[in-house]
């Protein structure tokens, strides 16, 4: 049970990482686009819905979910779908808390159940909701613009300074006037493609573009993916406190 | 094919009811396998091969307002007497009601009082210390019942809760006999503290012990693998109370580490064990055992959210006796899962596990490979 909602957690994790986008202009180093980029991945708050729904050659499945965040620490997932209806995850600051209605079991987890990297990448629990800081992990390099989706984009190139991270290559188009990401490709150190990301639809939000459809291929396996899609997402409403606490957690 | 002809009027009645319950979103969890067992006695080696299920319907109550319900039954197939019966049950019937300052809850459901996978010395109501359970089960401490609480938030991360649990038995249902209990759940720092304690009658079967107080204290944490320790103890009266406490102070503790595995897999470690200071600290023949040591090991792979492994094991090191199960399951289509088990005894006979048993509830090996589904 566990297991599975790690594996939606981190598939909502990639795609709350590149939805934060926002527009400047002007020339801008490698390093001033992370900068941006990271600078600009918290939301002060947040409320989605949406489904991540994975393809295989066995069929479609579903998955639904509502989720909200607050701040740099705070994340709260319910998951709405059959199997798992009602079983929600509270991030907080060095904590994280897992809640079973149908057994009234109560988890919680520190440690290297936060810090692991999800989707075997650079992106953790803690970057959900957390300042990131991709510098410290990643030199990066600009090479090139190219247009994805009719959009200008730069071509960033991240090569990891630590062995803790998952994916020692990424490539990533991010929209020069959005800076949004658009598309991302993981690789092995010696440059073999593990995992392939792109959005299909965006949506206007609060005057920013973000992404509505992102599509994750796993190079790994033939005819598999998965898609993150939003149904809703609304930034910087006002959220009760009484959100992120046990008593909400084990209503 | 008996349990599907000898359940289907059961569920089709319980089906009747969702009309009746159109607000409510129902759940149906179904279970089906085929069950191999070898028993070796000692005098004679026999086998056993049959197929069974499970079945379960949930109502519950959306995820809206201030009050919240959840009504699970579940439909087993019972070999008696040497018939199948269909034996319905109820595993979940409850009211939760959310006031300003605190929260009611009323039925019966389960209250998770400290922390363990098996082992857990600070469920002093529910009890999380025998090793008769089921390995192949996803939860392995599911027991439910009646009783009403009241949860009193005290700031974002603690609470106090009062539990009242009345008699289950109805022979012997007097008012005296309700089980109180109540605990104060809090963090300091990085750790959780909780603590509370039990109030009941008889709490000891075969040597009723008259009325017992039995408080605990629960701690978590993290070293880099998340740790969790538990003690408790009853205090007896009017037995003497040193004695009581004595047999009954028990330690529990555990270590739990995740790491990735690739960009989907997950690897856990579970490792728990029980402690009882005063209990027998060397093999015995007896068939009630009181082993002061017990551990738990349990490692999961899941290199997908389709597919996970499992190793789980009880071991009793005082008599090197254990049982283990290795499994997998393979979540195949939305909601519908392969599964296959193995269980295996490994100890003498007289051992807290053995291989050879007379019991019909001891096989020495068992495989169970099934599907279920839940829609």
């Amino acid at each position: 049970m566990y297991r599975s909602n790690n594996m939606k957690i981190r598939m909502m994790a990639i795609v709350m990482v590149a939805l934060v986008s926002i527009a400047t202009v002007g020339a801008m180093s490698a390093e001033d686009i992370v900068r941006q980029m990271d600078a600009l991945e918290t939301f002060d708050t947040s409320y989605a819905e949406g489904e991540i729904v994975t393809t295989d050659r066995f069929g479609v499945k579903t998955s639904t979910f509502r989720s909200w965040s607050r701040g740099a620490y705070d994340s709260l997932i319910e998951f709405t779908s059959v199997a798992e209806r009602g079983q929600k995850v509270l991030r907080t600051e060095g904590e994280l808390y897992l809640f079973y209605p149908d057994a009234e079991e109560l988890i919680r987890l520190q440690g290297a159940a936060l810090r692991q990297s999800m989707l075997g990448s650079d992106i953790s629990y803690e970057d959900m909701t957390g300042e990131k800081d991709t510098l410290s992990q990643y030199d990066v390099k600009l090479v090139g613009n190219e247009r994805i989706s009719g959009r200008d984009c730069y071509i960033l190139e991240f090569s990891a300074k630590t062995r803790t991270v998952a994916y020692p290559m990424q490539k990533v188009w991010v929209d020069t006037g959005t800076y949004m990401v658009w598309k991302g490709e993981f690789s092995t150190k010696a440059g073999r493609l593990l995992k392939e990301m792109a959005v299909l639809e965006t949506m206007t939000v609060d005057n920013r573009t973000l992404p509505k459809i992102t599509k994750i291929s796993d190079k790994m396996k033939r005819d598999s993916a998965t898609e993150m899609r939003l149904s809703r997402l609304d930034i910087d409403v006002d959220l009760d406190p009484v959100i992120f606490t046990l008593q909400n957690l084990t209503w | 094919m008996k349990f599907l002809r000898i359940t289907t009027p059961v569920l089709l009645a319980l089906c009747s009811l969702l009309p009746l319950s159109a607000a409510a979103d129902t759940v149906v969890d179904l279970n089906l396998y085929h069950v191999m067992q070898v028993r070796d006695t000692g005098e004679e080696v026999s086998s056993l091969y049959t197929m069974a299920g499970e079945a379960s319907v949930s109502f519950k109550s959306p995820n809206e307002g201030n009050v919240r319900g959840d009504v699970a039954l579940s439909i087993v197939d019972m070999f008696k007497s040497g018939n199948w019966i269909p034996v319905v049950q109820i595993d979940r019937a409850y009211l939760r009601v959310r006031f300003p300052s605190f929260r009611l809850t009323a039925g019966k459901t389960r209250v998770g009082w400290g922390d363990g996978m098996l082992f857990n010395a600070a469920d002093v109501l529910f009890g999380s210390t025998d090793t008769g359970v089921n390995l192949q089960d996803q939860e392995l401490r599911t027991s439910t019942k009646w009783l009403t609480s009241v949860n009193i938030p005290l700031g974002a991360f603690s609470f106090v809760e009062a539990v009242v649990v009345p008699p289950e038995d109805l022979a012997d249902a007097e008012l005296w006999k309700t089980t109180l209990g109540a605990r104060y759940y809090t963090t300091v720092g990085s750790m959780k503290v909780e603590t509370g304690a039990a109030y009941r009658a008889d709490h000891t079967s075969g040597n009723p012990t008259g009325q017992v107080v039995s408080p605990y204290i629960a701690l978590q944490g993290n070293v880099g693998a998340d740790w969790y320790v538990a003690t408790s103890a009853n205090l007896a009266y009017p037995e003497d109370i040193a004695e009581e406490l004595k047999d009954s102070w028990m330690l529990s503790a555990g270590l739990f580490h995740l790491v990735n595995v690739g960009w989907q897999g997950t690897l856990s470690f579970r490792l728990e064990t029980l402690v009882r200071p005063f209990g027998d600290w060397e093999a015995t023949n007896e068939a009630d055992k009181n082993y002061g040591l017990y551990l738990y090991p349990e490692i999961s792979y899941a290199p997908s959210d389709t597919w996970s492994l499992s190793l789980r094991s009880i071991v009793s090191p005082l008599d090197m006796s254990a049982v283990v199960m290795v499994g997998g399951s393979w979540n195949v289509l939305q909601g519908f899962s392969f599964n296959g088990y193995v269980t295996a005894n490994a100890g003498e006979s007289d051992d807290a596990f053995p291989w050879q048993s007379a019991s019909a509830l001891s096989p020495s090996v068992s495989a169970t490979v099934g599907m279920s589904w839940v829609y």
